[in-house]
């Protein structure tokens, strides 16, 4: 019996080996998606509990256990009406007056804060498109998959994806 | 094919995602559109950038701990399987926990080795997502480096080696790219400079994780500075120099137009256009910092022809805010290797001295001083105050507050590092403030004195403390003034053994009332000197009626500067020494038993920068 099976049998220690296997795949894809840590939070407690009610519908021959997890991942996001998107402060970076880069560290941070808050300002179909090829690394075939939508769609989202976020980063004067 | 359509199949071009048929027509379009192709290099680094900034956001971000609490009271039978947590999940992580147990038990260059093999399979042959790639192996890349005798050899010695990853490319068979800079070694007591003096090339090497091992080293190209920007790898290299030969006959107008590229081919044109107005000064006053700027069109040619000994300046002015613009940063860069803060409005000046930039400022002025206004000053910065006449001089920085706005100027040579005057005031009073301008007043005199081509970089006030350690400045005390000079362009013969009087006007301590040289000596050109300057005495604020220079490059300037170790205590609270007699801080010299007042004077030849 392999895992899946022991949670269709109601195993709750196989629910646990599965959540904290997967736990910080589906959160990370949450944070990127909502942007906010407390959705993300809440993205993660109802794919777990879908998953554990729908682990009858797994099927090992359409994709593994991750893929199945990113699909209600992709799914989840994607249905909820959520609240904006908080801004993320620019935290984490220790200046030291020793440190060489110090200041280009901050560059580095600020560059980054822009994709990031340019990403944020994406329609959801297409940040969700982006995440799973940039983060992800998933091939377009494996996105429309995961994503329910047709190959063409995935090519045209991330196109225009791209356009929209070189014109945003544009606007705020970073040539991309 | 059409650009438009093949704009649109770009992306999925880039991902490897075109089916056979659009990638060769794609290809052969590119081959002939020099339009499209800056598409290609520019939505590629897009992709890039997305990649990192996704990774990055979410790199630390982990799943709550309580989370599988939270998840269990959802489930049928709300918390009752919180005993059986052990079991199962508890053996895989007993699993790994062994694992790691079993590595830390390795011999550290095993772990090491396992670590990297490690991150080459986890992230497969040509995986490496680059951002988690450069900063998991950053450390061990800093070793490789440090190792490598190519990149010792380039550097020399006494050099803090600091490598990053770059994104040129992803791994590749454990294969990566890395840039490598050097910076003077840190925490030396000689050492009188910062990092940022560091006129050293920047290395691309190639490396082979697997066998940890550089395989190639090779300075880096002009133009992949762009490619390394966002991975904080900034290529530095020396400020354009350009002969007085190549000069000889040239018009002003002539000579920006062959400087201007040098500092402008780091910035994107679209954003040079956009962010600044580019002006030209061919012959301002020597004296840094104390005239009015004039400005010229570079477009145009102007009749003055280059002579030796002329000064000229370069200045780039904001036309509007720039922001966090990398192009404002790239620019900055050229000469200090920082970017400047967000700010209203910025002018960066480059003052040049036979076609050779000798010192660099930027000045900015910011509605508040923000964490990033902060910073620049460094950790010096921070204890900085404005007077109450908004003025505070300091060693090439300079604040002025016009109503709810501060204007912040920066002056810097390709040689010093800024710093500021009063380390741990409190306050500045308007006679302390006095007392600054009066040392700026030095600085420019020695300037003036040494003559063209020489350039005071780097100055040290100290001012006395009492006894309970606060700083202060006596109106009528004693303050020492030391300098050091930098060789920038050849320094003009001065007489060894010289002696300068200068008598401040008693109104104010602009007007020099008298400047005498006592004697001059040769003095090797193309050398750093230690200048030694002694106000003898001050009078009330702002009336300094004279001050004294002696000058001793090498040795001592006083005998009873000297102290001996009955002489000197230890104060245990400030972890300082001090001097019995003046109660003045003291420092050891490099005879053991013998201390001194002045810090900079057990400098021996070859602790002085050649």
């Amino acid at each position: 019996m392999d895992l899946i099976d022991h949670i269709k049998s109601g195993d709750t220690e196989a629910c646990e080996a599965l959540f904290q296997t997967h736990k910080n795949m589906v959160y990370k894809i949450a944070y990127l998606m909502t942007g906010s840590s407390e959705e993300a939070e809440d993205v993660v407690q109802e794919v777990f509990i879908k998953a554990f009610r729908r682990a009858a519908t797994f099927q090992p021959e359409k994709g593994s256990v991750e893929a199945w997890l990113h699909g209600i991942t992709a799914n989840q996001c994607n249905s909820g009406h959520r609240k904006n998107c908080p801004t993320t402060p620019l935290d984490g970076i220790v200046l030291k007056a020793t440190d060489p880069d110090a200041l280009l560290k901050v560059v580095i941070e600020e560059e980054r804060q822009e994709v990031w808050q340019a990403l944020k300002s994406l329609e959801e179909g297409f940040r969700l498109v982006l995440v799973l090829r940039y983060y992800e690394e998933l091939s377009y075939e494996e996105i429309a998959a995961r994503a329910g939508i047709p190959l063409g769609t995935v090519r045209s989202r991330i196109s225009r994806g791209l356009n929209h976020l070189r014109k945003v980063i544009k606007q705020k004067g970073v040539k991309p | 094919m059409r650009c438009k359509k093949v704009r649109y199949l770009l992306a999925s071009y880039l991902d490897g995602e075109a089916n056979e048929k659009e990638r060769e027509v794609i290809a052969k379009h590119l081959s002939g559109c020099q339009g499209c192709r800056e598409e290609r290099e520019d939505l590629a680094f897009l992709q890039r950038k997305v990649t990192y900034a996704l990774k990055e956001t979410v790199a630390e971000r982990n799943c709550p701990d309580d989370m599988w609490a939270r998840v269990q009271q959802r489930l049928p039978g709300g918390r009752k399987a919180e005993v059986a947590t052990s079991s199962l999940a508890s053996r895989m992580r007993g699993g790994i926990e062994t694992l790691g147990e079993r590595l830390l038990r390795q011999p550290a260059w095993k772990t090491a080795t396992i670590g990297v093999l490690a991150l080459v399979l986890f992230f497969g042959a040509m995986l490496g997502p680059p951002a988690v790639a450069e900063f998991f192996s950053m450390r061990r890349l800093q070793e490789i480096a440090r190792n490598c005798p190519e990149v010792q050899a380039f550097f020399g010695e006494e050099v803090d080696i600091w490598a990053s990853p770059v994104w040129l490319d992803r791994v590749r068979d454990g294969i990566s790219k890395v840039v490598i800079r050097g910076f003077p070694a840190m925490n030396r007591e000689d050492r009188v400079v910062w990092w940022c003096v560091m006129e050293r090339q920047t290395l691309l090497a190639t490396v082979d994780l697997r066998k940890e091992k550089i395989i190639e080293v090779r300075e880096i190209g002009h133009d992949e500075w762009r490619e390394f920007a966002i991975v904080g790898a900034w290529p530095r290299r020396p400020l354009p120099t350009i002969s007085l030969e190549e000069l000889r006959g040239k018009t002003h107008g002539e000579v920006l137009q062959s400087i201007a590229p040098v500092f402008l081919e780091r910035v994107p044109l679209a954003i040079q256009e956009k962010l600044f107005t580019i002006r030209f000064d061919p012959d301002p006053p020597e004296a840094l910092g104390e005239h009015p700027k004039r400005t010229y069109d570079p477009g145009r040619s102007y009749p003055r022809v280059v002579r030796p000994g002329a000064w000229s300046e370069i200045q780039f002015v904001s036309k509007e805010r720039p922001g966090w613009g990398r192009g404002v940063g790239a620019l900055a860069g050229t000469g200090i290797g920082w970017p400047p803060p967000p700010c209203e409005k910025l002018v960066i000046t480059y003052l040049m001295f036979e076609g050779r930039v000798i010192s660099f400022s930027w000045t900015y002025s910011s509605k508040t001083l923000n964490r990033y206004g902060i910073f620049l000053g460094v950790d010096a910065c921070t204890d900085a105050t404005i007077t109450e006449s908004g003025k505070v001089w300091a060693k090439g920085l300079h604040f002025v507050r016009h109503g709810d706005e501060i204007e912040v100027t920066i002056t810097n040579s390709d040689a010093v590092f800024v710093e500021v005057v009063y380390p741990t005031m409190p306050r500045i009073t308007p006679d302390q403030e006095g007392k600054a301008i009066a040392i700026a007043k030095a600085h420019s005199m020695v300037q003036e004195f040494l003559g063209k081509g020489a350039y005071v970089a780097w100055v040290d006030y100290t001012p006395p403390q009492d006894e309970k350690g606060v700083w202060y400045v006596p109106c009528t005390d004693r303050v020492n003034v030391n300098m050091r000079l930098v060789e920038t362009p050849p320094v003009p013969p001065i007489e060894r053994d010289w002696w300068v009087s200068v008598n401040l006007a008693e109104e104010r301590m602009e007007s020099i009332l008298e400047t005498k040289i006592i004697s001059k000596t040769g003095v090797e050109a193309g050398r750093k000197y230690v200048i030694a300057i002694e106000i003898v005495e001050t009078y009330l604020y702002p009336e300094i009626r004279e001050v004294r220079r002696h000058y001793h490059p090498l040795e001592p300037r006083r005998e009873d500067w000297l102290r001996t170790e009955e002489d000197v205590y230890f104060c245990e609270t400030r972890g300082t020494y001090f001097c019995k007699t003046t109660g003045e801080t003291v420092w050891p010299t490099a005879d053991p038993g013998i201390w001194t007042e002045d810090r900079i004077w057990p400098m021996r030849e070859d602790t002085v920068r050649p």
